[in-house]
């Protein structure tokens, strides 16, 4: 029988649940009411205006750094979770002994602090005398991105029963068909999360972007960090509300996309 | 809707599966060694063997996803060796049923004929739903394989295997995941569905029942070699090795050496053989139930064998009753009667256990 009043720890921890939400979203909730501030400081409040959002849209300097941004995320997440495919497909055709040094050099990266891979990478960069920009950028954040995707796509091709890449074979699949037919769908939703992390990533990395980007290559978050110099306007509140809206549109969207699944009953668990 | 491909002329008299001299070697380790073996058009073969004797590891030979690394594969009198699976006219029934999970039950099972591109899509329709009725899960196509018991999965598993009317099916122990009253069901079914189809079977097992109440022929695997091919019968009446007769049912082993007058065994004296000419070491096997036991020695039949022993135990199992002796030399012996138990027989007596030496066989050493 269940209890109708709730012992103090139990009662404590819901609290605490409801802290750990609180704290994380406290945040955001600010940025997203300081956007609208009139005020030209962010931290004194003005009186609602939208007049941020005016700025924001003739920030010329704000908004390229938000494409190159953008262009940097894309292209390294699509090439980390591509790596990361490849690297599985691979893994799964090596011996056992291969397979355990590979994935540990695939995932060294991870526990290397980020600010001596930007320095080597710089160096590597210098001895190449590679100039430095949008292709270093990507190649950075690709260092950074790679052993996530990896993470992901490995961790859900391992769980794929075997022999449904036989039964591919079996029923007549050339290695492209069955590629195509089988192991990509079933692949499908653990590519689209690295995709996504991988992106997120990269749009936020600030430590190894500071080494590898360019003149004219100014990624948002570097943008953003050289404002704090001359003081932050509620402009950067309006960018950061938008991009919460489109984080929060994207997610919104997948998670229907689940939701339809499974009240649809097309679950995709096997066994 | 599904019948028998007709082969090309001359391939219709060859074997359905042709092994010469097939082995197959991992590093050091060889799994298969010198298998020789014809299956034939249309039959169940059944390759029997405890785990470990190599009876996977030659199915998969067949299938083409391991090349053998000595030896000749033909199938319906075609070479195989180098043809990769995609382009042999077999399919498979895996053990975990492989179906993908992200089709439903109609596309897994009409996956082959989309894949092959070797029918109109009315005509795929059309062959799934026959494949449905065939494994008799008509209605079922619209759902996801998830929302599929364990015996609808193999149900689906079998009907998409033989959608492309291949001229052989490979069974890897297809009955293993199902449940003891199931099983019994998809033993007769299957079967049925081999008669009804026409198409070769060759089913993986270590189940020794299982390959008894399917097969029309059983190769029993040990050690990377089959050791003997026979009707079920065969296998169980005349064993070729004691492994066999010890897989294969229950049996009780006198071991000695053979000479005119029958099997001298120490500690116990001469025992008679089935037939004479036999000579040099060798084991003579006795199935349980061939076994009879009695108290008194006038009761013994003429001609027959017969042991002293110590009866110690007694175990009703309900259509039969199990005895287990202990003989003079300590070794143990099992009779098992059907019918009404002998009267007068308790547990801790002295009884003779006996036997029709025809219904005994000499296994040499």
């Amino acid at each position: 029988m269940k209890s109708a009043v709730k012992s103090l720890p139990d009662r404590a921890t819901g609290w605490l649940a409801r802290a750990v939400i609180v704290f994380l979203y406290v945040p955001i909730v600010v940025v997203v009411v300081l956007s609208f501030n009139g005020s030209d400081v962010t931290y004194k409040w003005a009186g609602f205006s939208t007049r941020w959002y005016g700025v924001l849209a003739d920030d010329t300097d704000l908004l390229s750094a938000l494409r190159i941004s953008a262009e940097v995320g894309v292209a390294s997440a699509t090439l980390a979770t591509a790596g990361g495919l490849l690297a599985a497909m691979g893994m799964a055709r090596l011996g056992r002994r291969f397979r355990v040094a590979f994935s540990g050099g695939l995932f060294l990266p991870l526990v290397i602090p980020e600010i001596v891979l930007g320095v080597a990478l710089l160096a590597v960069f210098g001895t190449l005398r590679a100039d430095l920009g949008l292709t270093t950028l990507v190649l950075g954040h690709l260092v950074v991105t790679l052993p996530y995707a990896a993470l992901i796509v490995l961790g859900a091709h391992g769980a794929l029963d075997p022999a449904l890449d036989e039964a591919a074979a079996d029923l007549g699949c050339n290695a492209w068909q069955g590629f195509r037919r089988v192991t990509l769908p079933l692949l499908r939703q653990a590519l689209v999360a690295a995709w996504l992390l991988c992106f997120t990533i990269s749009f936020g990395n600030i430590v190894m972007s500071t080494f590898t980007s360019g003149v004219g290559t100014t990624t948002l978050p570097l943008r953003v960090y050289s404002l704090l110099k001359g003081g932050l306007t509620p402009e950067i509140n309006a960018l950061g509300t938008l991009l919460v809206l489109f984080t929060f549109l994207i997610v919104l969207g997948a998670g229907l996309r689940q939701m339809r699944r499974i009240l649809v009953g097309g679950d995709r668990t096997p066994g | 809707m599904i019948v028998h491909k007709s082969p090309a002329a001359p391939a219709a008299a060859a074997p359905a599966v042709k092994l010469t001299g097939v082995g197959k070697a991992f590093g050091r380790t060889h799994a298969v060694r010198g298998v020789t073996l014809d299956i034939r058009q249309n039959e169940f073969f059944s390759i029997l063997g405890p785990s470990g004797c190599g009876k996977t590891t030659l199915m998969r030979m067949i299938t083409g996803f391991e090349e053998p690394t000595e030896g000749e594969i033909a199938l319906g009198g075609v070479p195989a060796v180098g043809v990769p699976p995609h382009k042999r006219d077999l399919n498979m029934l895996f053990q975990s049923y492989a179906l993908f999970p992200h089709l439903s039950v109609h596309d897994n099972i009409a996956f082959e004929l989309k894949v092959r591109r070797s029918r109109p899509k009315e005509a795929i329709s059309e062959a799934v739903r026959e494949a449905l009725a065939l494994v008799r899960l008509e209605g079922f196509g619209d759902r996801a394989v998830s929302q599929l018991s364990g015996g609808q999965r193999q149900r689906v598993a079998i009907a998409r295997a033989l959608i492309g009317r291949p001229s052989l099916l490979l069974l890897d122990e297809p009955l293993g995941a199902l449940d003891k009253k199931l099983r019994a069901e998809m033993q007769l079914e299957l079967k049925k569905i081999q008669r009804e189809v026409g198409v070769t079977f060759v089913m993986v097992t270590h189940d020794q029942e299982e390959a008894l109440t399917m097969s029309d022929r059983i190769a029993v695997m040990h050690g990377g070699r089959v050791i003997q091919v026979g009707t079920p019968e065969q296998i169980y009446e005349r064993p070729a090795t004691r492994f066999v007769a010890e897989f294969i049912g229950t049996s009780n082993f006198l071991t000695g050496k053979a000479d005119g007058a029958g099997l001298r065994v120490e500690g116990l004296g001469t025992v008679p053989l089935p037939e004479g000419g036999f000579t040099g070491a060798g084991h003579l096997a006795v199935r349980p139930e061939n076994v009879r036991i009695c108290s008194g020695e006038s009761a013994l039949p003429p001609g027959w064998a017969a042991l002293p022993a110590t009866l110690q135990q007694v175990v009703y199992l309900g259509s039969a009753t199990r005895y287990h002796l202990a003989l003079v030399d300590g070794g143990a012996f099992v009779a098992e009667t059907h019918g009404a138990e002998p009267a007068g027989l308790l547990a801790g007596g002295q009884v003779w256990a006996h036997w029709d030496p025809r219904a005994s066989r000499f296994l040499a050493e």
